[in-house]
């Protein structure tokens, strides 16, 4: 048996982790070898000091001390919940986004309410079957869905007024066709329309996204409110297709934004699963019952149109929906779909120091650093792992190898931190 | 050990029993941010916002987790965001300053000579062992415990804690070499 094996027998030894037959083995050897004896007298005297130590109290009841915190939250959460409950039928993310929405957001919103004055009524109940959908799915989202989502939202967003200007041409148009026909005429523009403005402002989003959720909050409304004029009349179709369109085609700008942003705050989940993860249910619960009798009305009158059937084959695909309409749509979102899809599961990031000898993995949320070994390049030597706070932004080595630097993006903060090599493998044991 | 009927009664929105909880778990928690962060005050805070979230997120607990493990990695989190924060802005005075504020405390708490230099010893360990310190030696957690508090492969919990012994070691065999104890 070879010392270096002993010596992590010992410590598992002191772990209670080693068995009978181990320790017996283990103690031979230490019994023979006066080196692992000194080793592990002294291992077993840290160990027991450490058991030793004090078992510190706080000074004062913590819980007493924090008592009129947690009166508060209780309080806030009252508040909420009666809020919720008038407003039953809305959804409570969209209600939080509402009340956190700017002051600015909320002139912008009263002038669409008075243009689309009409319209509210359809809209709320289209953000009522929106808000349940996405509650309803939530849960089974890819993590990286949000990214996806998140730029979907932002290119519309930013372009919110242009597009539901753009709506309401098209309804005053034909604003005296029955709902329907109405809907469905809006249904293969309307869904054009973010598949170029996503694409064709993939940057768009970046700001947005890196500024973090602060900016993101506000923007929410917007979206939401972008999605109510179309939402309008029981074309909510219309609105599925807009948001998966738009998602994958935006994604394709920001792939790597999508894995960083893939473990985002809290924070951002509600605002933007409000975006794509309605899409396959929004597509399943709706366009699969209603609109199909719509479709079949309207087929006769649009049957240019290859969009228009669509829906009702993704409406049998769930999920992979996504992929099967923006296949048919256009060439153009066919194309990014397959993208879409290896984006998602991307979770791993690496960075080779330029030298070769470290190399930093990113794994969820946890950095680790690890230095290659002399004698053998194939294996890993752990120096250090850290927990990013938020998610990672960037991440380079400086040219000798000695450091890493990266920037992490938390709450729209971005901290910057850095990981010197010299340091830490001076701590690292001796062998 | 804090009662599942307790946990369950708390989740159900018991608030009695959601503080008597916290109660509880309160010196757990606080000896943890302790022998983290080094510092009773920073530790007294860490501890404190560690409950209040627990308070807050105690639906969010599952019992397919051990509800000890559910809470140390809640402090854990704040504990190592915390140092990660005040690390580098720590000035020289308020070293000192700190370090005198402890030595009230440790008059008390600390029985030996050697727990200190263990103490100090412990304070220059990069975080993660030091964590896996802690956790090993106050809260008496097992390896897959610990690798659960923290997210990390059992192998890496292993690694730190075999490290931070080494560690800890050569630091001590340098106190009693040169008196480096302060």
């Amino acid at each position: 048996m070879k010392c270096e094996e002993v010596v992590e027998w010992m410590h598992r030894y002191l772990d209670h982790d080693l068995g009978e037959a181990e320790t017996t083995q283990m103690l031979q050897h230490v019994a023979k070898c006066p080196e692992c004896a000194e080793n592990f007298s002294m291992l077993r005297a840290l160990s027991r000091e450490l058991e030793d130590l004090p078992q510190v109290s706080p000074r004062f009841s913590l819980v007493d001390a924090i008592m009129p915190q947690l009166d508060a939250i209780d309080e806030a959460r009252k508040e909420q919940s009666s809020t919720v409950q008038e407003m039953s039928p809305v959804p409570a993310a969209f209600e939080s986004l509402k009340r956190s929405s700017s002051s600015e957001q909320k002139a912008k919103t009263k002038w669409l309410n008075s243009m689309v004055g009409r319209m509210s009524v359809g809209a709320a109940a289209a953000a009522v079957v929106l808000g349940f959908a996405i509650w309803g799915y939530q849960p089974e989202q890819i993590e990286n869905a949000d990214s996806m989502l998140m730029s979907s939202g932002a290119p519309q967003d930013s372009n919110s007024e242009e597009q539901s200007a753009q709506r309401m041409y098209l309804k005053s148009d034909q604003g005296d066709i029955t709902n329907q026909a109405e809907g469905s005429a809006i249904a293969p523009d309307s869904s054009n329309d973010p598949v170029t403005e996503g694409s064709m402002q993939p940057n768009a989003d970046q700001p947005d996204e890196s500024n973090g959720t602060e900016l993101k909050t506000p923007e929410a409304p917007g979206d939401q409110e972008s999605v109510k004029p179309s939402a309008e009349g029981p074309s909510s179709q219309d609105k599925g297709k807009q948001e998966v369109n738009s998602s994958p085609s935006s994604d394709s700008g920001n792939t790597q934004k999508s894995m960083d942003s893939g473990q985002g705050t809290e924070q951002k989940k509600p605002d933007t699963s409000e975006g794509s993860a309605s899409t396959p249910n929004d597509k399943d619960g709706r366009s699969a019952s209603e609109s199909n009798d719509e479709l079949d009305e309207t087929f006769s009158a649009q049957t240019i149109i290859p969009n228009q059937d669509t829906p009702a084959q993704g409406s049998e695909t769930d999920n992979a929906g996504t992929g099967t309409e923006s296949g048919a749509t256009g060439g153009q979102q066919g194309l990014m779909a397959p993208e879409q899809g290896i984006a998602a599961p991307t979770g791993t990031k690496e960075w080779k120091s330029p030298d070769g000898s470290y190399v930093v993995m990113l794994l969820g949320d946890q950095l680790s650093i690890y230095a290659k070994s002399a004698n053998d390049p194939d294996v890993l030597n752990l120096i250090e792992q850290r927990s990013v706070e938020g998610t990672l932004k960037s991440g380079s080595w400086s040219k000798d190898s000695q450091q890493f630097n990266y920037e992490m993006d938390k709450d729209g903060a971005t901290t910057k931190d850095i990981f010197k090599v010299s340091t830490s493998s001076n701590v690292s044991p001796a062998k | 050990m804090v009662e599942p009927e307790l946990i369950r009664a708390a989740q159900s929105g018991d608030r009695d029993a959601l503080i008597t909880l916290l109660r509880e778990i309160e010196q757990h928690v606080y000896r943890t941010a302790y022998y983290i962060l080094n510092n009773e005050q920073d530790a007294l805070d860490a501890a404190q916002e560690a409950l209040i979230r627990i308070y807050t997120k105690i639906n969010s607990y599952e019992e397919k987790a051990q509800f000890k493990t559910w809470v140390q990695r809640i402090v854990t989190n704040i504990c190592i965001d915390k140092f990660r924060r005040t690390k580098p802005s720590v000035s020289i005075d308020e070293h000192e300053m700190v370090f005198q504020d402890k030595q009230d405390v440790e008059f008390e708490v600390m029985s030996t000579y050697v727990a200190k230099d263990i103490q100090d010893a412990i304070n220059k360990l990069p975080e993660h062992h030091r964590t896996v310190i802690v956790l090993r030696y106050l809260q008496d957690l097992s390896y897959n415990e610990i690798a659960d508090c923290l997210d990390l492969p059992l192998n890496t919990v292993k690694s730190y804690l075999f490290r931070a012994r080494q560690q800890l070691q050569n630091l001590l065999q340098e106190y009693q070499k040169g008196g480096v104890t302060g």
